[in-house]
């Protein structure tokens, strides 16, 4: 063959700043896929178990708050449910991203921005003695999804026009939204009636209506299970998923069969930002009704995980932002009736990272598959 | 305030503030340069943060402190890297699995040995000053470079160290090769992925020295103390091309725009958050300044 | 008596389910020249890889001095002394050129730093002697493909390596270059080293080496001394005589115009001299309508060292094959971005059909379009599919308008009409897998029944079509080639196989250094040597003048 692909990298020249991203984020076999996340998730209870048995000093109580609490009644259920809603919305926003091999790492700043963003809008409206409801909440969270995706679009145009890496660009351009928010709240934007910092609070008519008193759960979970159902359909059955996740797997490939890769730099980056952004205006209208500083931190990364074990798959997406959920509540319950804190899901979490883009899977004492190792030795067995 | 005296005071603020980005970038080059470039930096500092002060207090030696810290992260970063490599797993992933791992350990361990997850304060025999008693006296040089720490000295010879390492040894060499060829390593009976772990160790180290930077002159532990840090030498390590001394002028100029913010926030009334904010700020900047200076007409063959 | 013997030798790769090494064996004298020759896929190279020790053979044995030895690592083989000279050099591209001949192995003061004053000073002794012309402190990137494999000898002998394994070390070569390498091998037998060199041009063999093992497929033909082969015996036991049988599978009942008998398009190419010619092959006359038009392009690729293309001109007519080759690193690695619509040429013109030629950002069609161009890329992993889908998906990749019609997918279409692509071209697949499962024979399959099925495009770029094909499989694609040039499909041939350029195309343009060598008729008298001439920047580009000469023995 005359074409040496060695040439490819023998010519690039300068300082690229994230080189050969590895593409690998999927495996092949969907046997293969199923294990690692039984694995990362299974290794992830197992850790909070140890954790919980190392740093609590009711170790039975904490382990039954943690586990078993959640579901005991109406009230800690629907809550349970009720944080899977920003979860599925920012984890669809997170698989759009990845589905295209970007990294938005900017969630936690897009979640918060949306939030402020619908509160504003909506005291606004309030302000001028809106009446309809239903408008002033789509407003709001057009509004929000908006702002999120043009944080997220600057983060994409940088890559596109500049060839920053969006990573980098997106976790840094998020602090500083991050920021940003943190002085509204607590400056201009700060309810002078409050001791917290916290905006105004909205009147309790414009946020969804509650399905499941006393919890906070509310009809935004069917918006957010229709919303996922849309994206299934968007990335699997239309042609733009289609050419989405082929730019993203192939780039080469992708300019080959004529799509145009360019676009699929930025688009991604914008609808992932407008989701998280979404999730935020969703926390407010269906739970918070104000903006409350740093209330929606850890959403961001909670949605990446989601993202993760989902595998990109919107659909799959339900049960993984419920098992967060499920984490979430526990560690609530666990920190309100013991000495436990809060961060050990986030240790757990940190595991789930680890195991989860594991494309071999760990062999114990050296064999990977223990039931071929096992037919092998039989038939040596019978051999001799 | 004379302009000689401004400029000794944000030179020798630059100075201090440089150098936990030297250390955590001179790491990072190494990770880089293998070709596995790591994230964690942040992570690794924060621990680094953590474990120094905890230990120096306990074991009443800043020296302690410091050898603590830069093990302690090293360890981590071992674990991680085998882990990363032996399952074939994604490093970026991975790396935003250490930041989390260390975001959420440290409150744990805080909330349980110490009782808080707030500021935990401690006494410490003080840092050496090595030059602060024969040249601190001299006008202006004196203040803005003899004035330091001991650690900020240190610093420097790390990336005199780096330099020498990554240049002249045969190691360097073959972790530069590592990244661009390995190959090449593979020929010579070598695996890539032990030089990756080198690295990895290497910047776990020198990131934990740096978090210990940021708490042992405080001493004090501050949750968060870190802010951003580890990104910005991320970024220190684009701009300056991953060359060692290019660097250090890329983490000069952001310790720069950290003091200048600093003393902007006493002298202009600048809100606490935007102060905090302007790391995030300056690196961004620098990031799109440096990208469009180097900005070429992409043909194809970029594409990551 | 000092020798080296492997004995034996089979390797099977499972992933593209290719038998490499059938029982090879090769018997190796120190202090020799000794030739590895074959065609493409013979088993050379990895024979090679399993002396040097980069790979583990399945059976067989390796003897140094009647002594088995296994080879663990290619370290392992260096400390017997053999080392390998790749053909894509491992040159590390940030150091320079004395740093990478001595990485892995440098010489150290204080035990941790190098010893600068010695690597450079034995540098430049070892480039004296064998009259080498390169600067140590040079950076490697700015050097040609010739100085890179001048540093890999160099490097292999700097660690004390004397047997030394050459990987097709003139297929990036120029003439000159090419004989100084040579006069560098006779120099390093004198001095007392082994040679090994693989190569598939049998004229170079007989120049330097002084025994010869000839493959074929993945076995030993035979190991002949150089005194008693000449050109032609040797062509023949490179070749074998498996030619083409090609009576059975065509069916050209649909040729234009008439129904062509089937004794009239058997091939009995004339392997001697390469003198294998298109008038053999092909019954029908091409047309004169232009399909494609290179008007004086030219391009300067910002990054690359390769030559550019300068001032490149050819057109293409319906019905007409049209032969490109070049050595590589000439032009023909551009030649392909710029027809496969990745490289905008910085000047000149592209027409196809008289419209513009679609170079992105503008899209081709797709194969099946009346306006559509069929490519089939050379780098096929990496370009030709996206081993994330599946296969029908591969084929929907390319057509998107039809197969998401409404912007829905519309999946039993996709899926029937890639099933019946794929029946077309004989590879029986379920449509629905992952392509990812295929070997790479197939996977090559697949992507050729998806550009050449009928409907044909109008114009058609294929790069190395027959790359990792088997017999059959050729013959396949070679009628169905015949079968578009004769409903009208002009068709770019690019290619660095002179016997595929020699068989199917009706005119062939040779590239050096970016530069249009010679475009010429392939009327019967155009040799392999005659192009391989042209494409080494020798002879005429007039082609007036080669086309009235004779060629004869």
């Amino acid at each position: 063959m005359y074409r040496t692909n060695k040439m490819h990298s023998a010519e690039r020249k300068g300082p690229r700043f994230i080189k050969a991203r590895p593409t690998q984020m999927t495996l092949k076999s969907v046997w293969q896929r199923a294990r690692i996340t039984v694995l990362a998730l299974g290794a992830s209870i197992l850790c909070i178990v140890v954790l919980l048995a190392l740093f609590s000093n009711a170790f039975v109580d904490s382990l039954k708050l943690f586990f078993v609490v959640p579901f005991a009644n109406v009230y800690f259920l629907g809550n349970m449910l009720s944080y899977a809603v920003p979860l599925m919305v920012a984890g669809l926003g997170a698989a759009f991203a990845f589905a295209s091999h970007n990294f938005n790492l900017g969630g936690e700043g897009q979640v918060y921005a949306g939030a402020l963003v619908a509160t504003v809008v909506a005291l606004k409206a309030q302000g001028q003695g809106a009446q309809n409801v239903l408008i002033v909440r789509l407003a709001a969270l057009f509004v929000a999804g908006l702002t999120g995706g043009l944080v997220g679009g600057f983060s994409g145009m940088l890559k596109r026009r500049l060839k920053v890496d969006e990573m980098i660009s997106s976790f840094l351009a998020s602090s500083l939204v991050v920021f940003v928010v943190d002085y509204l709240v607590a400056g201009p934007l700060k309810d002078p009636n409050s001791n917290f910092q916290a905006t105004k609070t909205l009147p309790s008519a414009y946020g969804f209506a509650k399905i499941l008193p006393p919890s906070e759960l509310s009809v935004s979970i069917f918006w957010a299970l229709l919303l996922v159902i849309l994206g299934k359909l968007v990335l699997d059955r239309t042609s733009f998923g289609f050419e989405l996740k082929v730019s993203g797997a192939n780039k080469e490939f992708a300019r080959y069969a004529g799509i145009n890769g360019d676009v699929y730099s930025v688009i991604p980056l914008v609808v992932s930002g407008a989701l998280h952004a979404l999730a935020g205006g969703v926390m407010i209208f269906s739970t918070y009704l104000k903006t409350i500083q740093g209330f929606s931190s850890g959403v961001g990364w909670d949605a990446i995980a989601v993202a993760l074990i989902a595998n990109n798959n919107p659909v799959a997406l339900v049960p993984s932002a419920l098992f967060f959920a499920y984490l979430d509540a526990g560690s609530k319950s666990a920190m309100m009736g013991s000495n436990v804190s809060t961060e050990l899901v986030t240790i757990a979490q940190a595991l789930v990272f680890f195991l989860i883009t594991a494309t071999t899977l760990p062999g114990v004492f050296g064999v990977h598959n223990w039931w071929h190792w096992g037919k092998a030795k039989a038939a040596q067995g019978r051999q001799q | 305030m004379n302009f000689m005296n401004l400029t000794t005071i944000l030179t020798g603020n630059a100075l201090e503030a440089m150098t936990p980005l030297l250390f955590a970038a001179m790491g990072g080059l190494f990770t880089e340069l293998s070709g596995a470039l790591s994230i964690a930096l942040e992570g690794y500092m924060m621990l680094g943060a953590f474990v120094g002060v905890v230990a120096a207090a306990s074991l009443h030696s800043v020296g302690a402190g410091l050898c603590l810290a830069a093990l302690a992260s090293a360890a981590l970063a071992w674990v991680s890297a085998k882990a990363t490599l032996g399952l074939k797993a994604n490093i970026f992933i991975t790396g935003l699995g250490t930041n989390l791992l260390v975001a959420g350990l440290l409150p744990v361990l805080s909330q349980h040995f110490f009782g808080t997850k707030s500021v935990l304060s401690f006494t410490l025999p003080t840092l050496m000053h090595p030059f602060s008693c024969t040249m601190a006296a001299v006008p202006f040089l004196g203040q803005a470079f003899f004035s330091h720490s001991v650690l900020v000295y240190v610093s420097w010879l790390t990336v005199l160290a780096a330099w020498v390492v990554l240049y002249k040894t045969p190691v360097g060499r073959r972790i530069r090769a590592c990244g661009s060829q390995p190959e090449a390593l593979r020929d010579i009976g070598r695996k890539p992925e032990n030089y990756q772990i080198v690295a990895a160790v290497v910047a776990g180290a020198s990131s934990g020295v740096a978090g210990a930077c940021l708490s042992l002159p405080l001493s004090a532990y501050v949750p968060n103390i870190s802010s951003g840090r580890g990104w910005i030498a991320l970024v220190a390590i684009y701009l300056g091309s991953r060359r060692p001394g290019w660097i250090m002028l890329a983490c000069f100029i952001f310790a720069l725009a950290e003091g200048f913010s600093n003393y902007a926030q006493g002298f202009l009334q600048v809100p606490s958050e935007f102060v905090l904010a302007i790391p995030y700020a300056a690196s961004l900047v620098a990031l799109i300044l440096g990208s469009l200076s180097r900005r070429r007409q992409g043909d194809w063959k970029d594409l990551h | 008596m000092q020798t080296i013997v492997l004995r034996s030798i089979s390797k099977f790769y499972p992933t593209s389910g290719v038998q490499a090494n059938d029982g090879a064996t090769l018997c190796l004298t120190r202090g020799t020249i000794h030739a590895v020759v074959g065609e493409n896929g013979a088993g050379k190279t990895t024979l090679m890889r399993i002396l040097a020790g980069q790979e583990h053979p399945d059976s067989g044995s390796i003897l140094i001095d009647d002594k088995p030895v296994v080879f663990k690592t290619p370290a392992v083989a260096g400390q017997y002394g053999i080392g390998m000279v790749h053909q894509h050099p491992l040159i590390i591209p940030d150091f320079t050129v004395e740093q990478n001949i001595v990485f892995g192995f440098e010489p150290r003061k204080i035990n941790i730093l190098v010893d600068e004053e010695i690597v450079r000073s034995k540098v430049v002794a070892l480039c004296r002697e064998l009259g080498f012309d390169l600067e140590p402190s040079a950076p490697v990137g700015s050097l040609g493909a010739g100085a890179h494999q001048q540093i890999e000898i160099l490097r292999q002998i700097f660690r004390n390596r004397e047997i030394l394994i050459l990987d097709e070390p003139t297929s990036v070569l120029a003439e000159q270059e090419i004989q100084s390498l040579f006069d560098v091998l006779r120099h390093l037998k004198a001095r007392g080293f082994t040679i090994l060199i693989i190569t598939h041009k049998p004229r170079e063999v007989l120049a330097l080496a002084d025994q010869i093992t000839v493959m074929r497929h993945g076995k030993t033909v035979g190991e002949y001394d150089a005194g008693t082969v000449d050109e032609t015996r040797l062509a023949r036991l490179i070749m074998g005589t498996n030619l083409p049988d090609t009576t059975d599978s065509i069916d050209m009942t649909d040729t234009i115009g008439r129904s062509a008998k089937p004794e009239e398009l058997s091939v009995q190419p004339e392997l001697l001299n390469g003198r294998i010619s298109a008038r053999n092959f092909y019954t029908t006359k091409t047309l004169v309508t232009k399909t494609l038009e290179v008007d004086r392009i030219s391009v300067r690729s910002r990054h690359s060292r390769t030559p550019q293309l300068e001032d490149v001109s050819f057109s293409i007519c319906r019905g007409e094959v049209c032969g490109i080759c070049a050595l590589s690193g000439n032009g023909l690695e551009l030649m392909e971005d710029v027809l496969g619509g990745f490289e905008r040429p910085s000047s000149g013109n592209l027409r196809f059909c008289g419209k513009p030629y679609p170079i992105y950002p503008e899209l081709r069609q797709p194969p099946w379009n009346p306006a559509g161009i069929a490519y089939v890329p050379s780098d096929r992993m990496r370009r030709g599919v996206c081993d994330r889908l599946s296969i029908e998906e591969n084929f929907i990749a390319l057509d998107r308008k039809r197969f998401f019609p409404h912007g829905f997918a519309n999946r039993q279409v996709a899926r029937e009409i890639t099933q019946s692509m794929l029946e077309d071209f004989g590879v029986h697949i379920r449509a629905a897998g992952p392509i990812g499962e295929l070997s790479g024979g197939t996977i090559q399959k697949t992507i050729l029944a998806r550009e050449l099925s009928w409907p044909f495009a109008p114009l058609c770029i294929l790069c190395d079509p027959s790359a990792g094909l088997d017999i059959t499989s050729t013959d396949f694609l070679y009628a169905r080639i015949a079968k578009m040039r004769a409903r009208g499909s002009a068709i770019a041939l690019l290619s660095s196989n002179l016997d595929e350029i020699l068989t199917l195309s009706d005119r062939i343009i040779v590239l050096h250094r970016g530069r249009v060598a010679g475009d010429l008729q392939n009327d019967g008298n155009i040799t392999k040597e005659k192009l391989g001439a042209l494409m080494l920047g020798l002879g005429s580009a007039d082609s007036s003048v080669v086309q009235g000469q004779r060629m004869s023995r």
